[in-house]
């Protein structure tokens, strides 16, 4: 009768699924290492450099799977609370603490010999020391942000290269270079700038620069620039005049100088992606970003590109250098394959492919210089990226409950930036809010 | 009394099932609200901390008030709408079950994909809207215009098969207090007005129990849409709970406004209900 | 209501619910018309135009990308066959004890059972969650389909009015006969309700393929389901619409087809369920 034959169905699907399953488990490894990450770019580097440890060690077999940034700290938070996650995964400053204080990190300066560390940048393993150990292998490390241009609107707008060298940024004139290029790059659909009779602010089909509530690629360094902070240790302390200075004058490339899309499309969390796709559209001529996107602009651009330095602002041009470790499981089954494939990833024959296939900067030393060569073999010069460092840094987002005070921030600058709350209210709440958060 | 037990076990499995997954679920986010957890180590009692934050937190008023909006655009929109379609589908003509069956389409759909969909045809860039107009349309990321959004959204999945309920409830009513009301002179609009209306009252408040029922755990289309909306206009409760559970990670509080939703919808179903069973004695 | 055509709408009314229905399926047919485009031509040409060289990139791209669509694909299937091998039969066995039962508290009881179809559903997330990460099923295709296994109240619900309106005089007769209440049930009142049953299978299918918070908070990496895969490839390729309306068709599509081929039968007994 029916129930009875739809229900043998549903056995023999499960049997044939189970079959499925386990016909898909690679029975030649008897080891399976796998490792988690959240860019496409790099693991398709990692992929490449995985084969090549799989031919030196091939009792163990590395499976590299990607998750989306927008559910990565998720997924990672109830995957290692339900003790299922993958042996190696990628942690940033801002939400490794929480791990490493609750023991699922595995200790790097014990797992890994003691001269490993002097292969890697500095800055990086500064970054992700705790309690005087070591979290992670570095695997990335940013340059310093910088300013992706278009060069044909620069072209354009009768404006060379070189001519970018010289932007800066200045609070208190109203003069300065940035709004006066920028403004200059900004054009509706007939032709118009802001400064011309007729521009239409609702029809622009070219924007100058990319302002926006973007903590890691504008706000940190326009605070930094101008002498104010972001964090100081844990705490929040960008309530300051200088930081207010600061904001108010990003806000108002937006909303007042109108060379940058409207806030409504560039707010996070929906708007992450926004000017990155405007800049590959060929509709902003000023990019600001990181090195995180190069790989991003290169494979789909139809124009020719480059590299700048940010604006410099009163204080000098300071930008935020972050770094990206492979973490280990604690609770992994295979500890000895693991710590084998930890050490590879921080030797200069494991990080090469990252650089070499163009996708971010290794923080393994010796493997830096593919990066460098991939990009000088494309025509594209990122030395402004670097440069940059040489004036010092802000410090970067970092903490234990920093998910937290982002939730609690986050809409407080959205609003900011939507016009809703003015800059010195909005800064107030955000850094009490934040602050509150964190306790 | 022997064959009474007998069939009686056989509801036993299922009867476990709601004690354990239905009932026993709301014992424990009563205590888990009193306890403060990370996920990654222990709860640890904190007794009514996370109701004073909650209470002092603008972020939750907000919330409630953008609930509370969606609430009261979605499910009069859903009755009103459901109830105009079902007056000719209940009529038996060619077709009629066709229709009927199309209009419950999208009920079968997964919601999160319908707000995917949706999510695409109101985008600012590339989005049906969009291209079909010409110039960026961009109320998604408008408050009131996110809310519109989500509503039609929202709406547009649920009025076929709301209406179902509306069409056998018009079927129940006899043909001779229609003829009636016919013989008395009274039009057709007036008909339905003095003579349907009243009569359908019991599965009008049925169908609001249900229709609120729903809204008050709409999750998906929202997350696809908007993911808790521009400056909080469509963080209803649902949202926040996951939000505060699995993305910061403070459970005790997902708990505690948890608490505050299964009351809330308690003391709403409960007025609800009372009108069906007042109308029911009709 | 007897009118001069009895039962023909006037036109305006045939306008309104032709209307009606092509706003129903519309978003549908403009997801798959824009799954089958490439890139590039959907950048080129109206949204509602008819691609010129219809291609499956966008779907190979979704099942075989890094999103493991395909793999999702086959967790939802085996969720789904899981649960109608236990849900339902459990669920039948309930109905039919609350339909033709006499034993003490049946009533208060089933009262029971319909009261839970009113707890919304996000607010018991955060507690069995909790619940089944302390069982240690956090993570495991167990998590997907435990809170289920043991019936639905809704299919319950639908069941039970079916089951009592089964003659008495059928199942007294076989009581009389010596048939056990097992026998009698599995034998006469589920042949008796083949159709609702069918039904009751397919709203089963159906929940559990479009369900999405409950697995994408328990399932973590290992177990996503289709909803949890489609929301994933919505973020990963944000902005490539092409493949987010191909994960989307292939999230919705299969059960629409489904749903198409039983229509009839499913808005029949809908449509019974609240007289």
């Amino acid at each position: 009768m029916l129930l009875a034959r739809v229900i043998s169905i549903c056995m023999m699907s499960c049997l044939v699924a189970g079959v499925f399953g386990c016909a898909s488990v690679d029975a030649r490894a008897s080891t399976n290492v796998t490792v988690r990450l959240w860019d496409q770019k790099v693991a398709e580097a990692y992929r490449a450099s995985f084969d090549k440890f799989e031919a030196l060690h091939p009792e163990i077999r590395v499976d590299v799977r990607v998750v989306p940034w927008s559910d990565y700290w998720t997924l990672l938070r109830t995957d290692i609370a339900s003790g299922a996650v993958d042996d190696i995964f990628w942690v940033n400053a801002a939400n490794y603490r929480p791990y490493a204080d609750s023991g699922d990190l595995v200790d790097i300066s014990e797992a890994l010999p003691a001269d490993a560390e002097s292969a890697w940048t500095p800055q990086v393993v500064a970054q992700y020391t705790h309690g005087g150990r070591l979290w992670g292998v570095p695997q990335l490390t940013d340059p310093g942000i910088g300013i992706l241009y278009n060069a044909n609107h620069l072209r354009e707008a009768g404006l060379s290269p070189e001519a970018l060298n010289a932007l800066y940024w200045d609070p208190r004139s109203k003069g300065d270079s940035l709004r006066a290029i920028a403004k200059t790059l900004t054009l509706d659909i007939n032709g118009l700038n802001p400064e011309s009779v007729g521009f239409d602010p609702s029809k622009v089909r070219q924007w100058g620069y990319s302002a926006s509530n973007d903590l890691n690629a504008i706000l940190l360094q326009f605070l930094g620039s101008n002498g104010a902070s972001w964090q100081q240790g844990d705490s929040f302390t960008f309530d300051t005049s200088a930081g207010r200075e600061a904001l108010q004058y990003v806000v108002d490339l937006i909303a007042v100088e109108g060379v940058a899309p409207p806030a409504s499309d560039t707010n996070p969390p929906t708007g992450n992606d926004a000017a990155l796709r405007l800049f590959l559209e060929g509709r902003l001529a000023l990019f600001q970003t990181g090195a995180y996107n190069l790989a991003n602009v290169q494979e789909s651009v139809a124009f020719d590109w480059g590299v700048a330095e940010i604006p410099v602002g009163p204080l000098g041009a300071i930008s935020v250098t972050n770094g990206v470790v492979a973490a280990g499981w604690a609770g992994t089954e295979h500890p000895t394959a693991q710590r084998e494939v930890l050490g590879w990833l921080g030797s200069v024959e494991g990080s090469k492919p990252i650089g070499s296939h163009g996708a971010a900067l290794p923080a393994v030393l010796g493997a830096q210089s593919e990066y460098f060569e991939y990009w000088r073999s494309n025509g594209v010069d990122i030395s402004p990226m670097l440069d940059v460092l040489g004036n010092g840094s802000i410090q970067a987002p970092r903490g234990n409950r920093y998910a937290a005070a982002e939730e609690a921030y986050r809409p407080i600058f959205n609003q900011i930036f939507l016009g809703d709350l003015t800059v010195s209210a909005g800064l107030r709440a955000a850094q009490a809010a934040a602050n509150d958060a964190i306790e | 009394m022997g064959k009474g037990t007998g069939v009686a076990l056989l509801a036993l499995p299922s009867t476990l099932g709601i004690v354990l997954f239905a009932l026993l679920p709301v014992c424990v986010v009563l205590w888990l609200s009193l306890t403060q957890w990370d996920l990654l180590g222990v709860p640890e009692f904190v007794g009514l901390q996370n109701y004073t934050t909650m209470f002092g937190s603008e972020v939750f008023w907000g919330s409630l008030v953008a609930t509370s909006v969606l609430l009261c655009v979605v499910v009069p929109a859903e009755l009103i709408l459901a109830l105009l379609i079902a007056v000719p589908l209940s009529r038996k003509f060619r077709g009629a079950t066709l229709i009927r069956s199309i209009l419950v389409v999208p009920w079968v759909a997964a919601p999160i994909a319908i707000g995917v969909i949706w999510s695409w045809i109101v985008a600012p860039d590339g989005g049906l809207v969009s291209q079909l107009v010409g110039s960026r349309i961009d109320w998604i990321n408008d408050p009131s215009g996110a809310v519109a959004i989500v509503a039609i959204a929202i709406v547009w999945t649920n009025v076929g098969y709301l209406s179902l309920f509306f069409i056998a409830g018009l079927n129940t009513i006899p043909q001779e207090i229609g003829e009636a009301a016919m013989l008395d002179g009274a039009g057709s609009a007036r008909r339905f007005v003095s003579v349907t209306l009243p009569l359908m009252r019991p599965t009008v408040y049925f169908v609001a129990v249900i229709a609120v029922a729903q809204q008050a755990s709409a999750f998906d289309q929202i997350w696809a849409l908007t993911g808790g909306g521009p400056s909080g206009a469509t963080d209803v409760v649902a949202i926040k709970i996951f939000a505060n559970a699995f993305q910061t990670f403070d459970l005790g509080g997902a708990s505690a406004l948890s608490l505050v939703l299964l009351l809330a919808l308690f003391v709403l179903t409960l007025l609800l209900a009372r009108r069906v069973g007042a109308s029911h004695g009709h | 209501m007897v009118t001069k055509n009895a039962g023909a709408p006037a036109q305006a009314t045939y306008l309104l619910l032709s209307v009606s229905a092509a706003a129903a399926v519309a978003p549908f047919l403009l997801s798959v018309l824009t799954a089958v485009k490439s890139p590039a031509e959907f950048t080129a040409s109206s949204p509602l135009s008819a691609p010129i060289s219809p291609t499956w990139d966008n779907f190979i791209e979704v099942i075989t990308g890094p999103m493991g669509f395909g793999a999702a694909i086959g967790n939802t299937t085996l969720a789904a066959a899981v649960l109608v091998a236990t849900q339902v039969p459990l669920s039948i066995m309930a109905a039919y004890a609350f339909a033709t039962g006499r034993f003490a508290g049946r009533d208060f009881l089933f009262g029971t059972f319909v009261a839970t179809l009113l707890i919304p559903p996000t607010a018991l997330i955060v507690p069995l969650y909790f619940m089944v990460s302390q069982a240690g099923l956090a993570g495991t295709f167990a998590a997907l389909i435990v809170p289920y296994v043991l019936g639905s109240p809704f299919a319950i619900f639908l069941l039970r009015q079916h089951f009592a309106a089964i003659p008495r005089d059928t199942i007294d007769a076989a009581r009389i006969d010596g048939a056990s209440e097992w026998m009698i049930l599995w034998r006469i009142a589920v042949p008796l309700c083949r159709p609702t049953i069918a039904v009751v299978i397919f709203i089963t299918v159906v929940t559990q393929w479009n369900s999405f918070i409950w697995p994408r908070v328990v399932g973590g990496l290992d177990w996503q389901t289709v909803a949890v895969a489609t929301a994933a490839v919505q973020s990963q390729y944000r902005g490539n619409w092409t493949v987010v309306m191909a994960a989307a068709t292939l999230a919705t599509i299969p059960l629409l087809t489904l749903f198409a081929v039983l229509q009839g039968q499913i808005t029949k007994s809908l449509v019974l369920m609240e007289a």
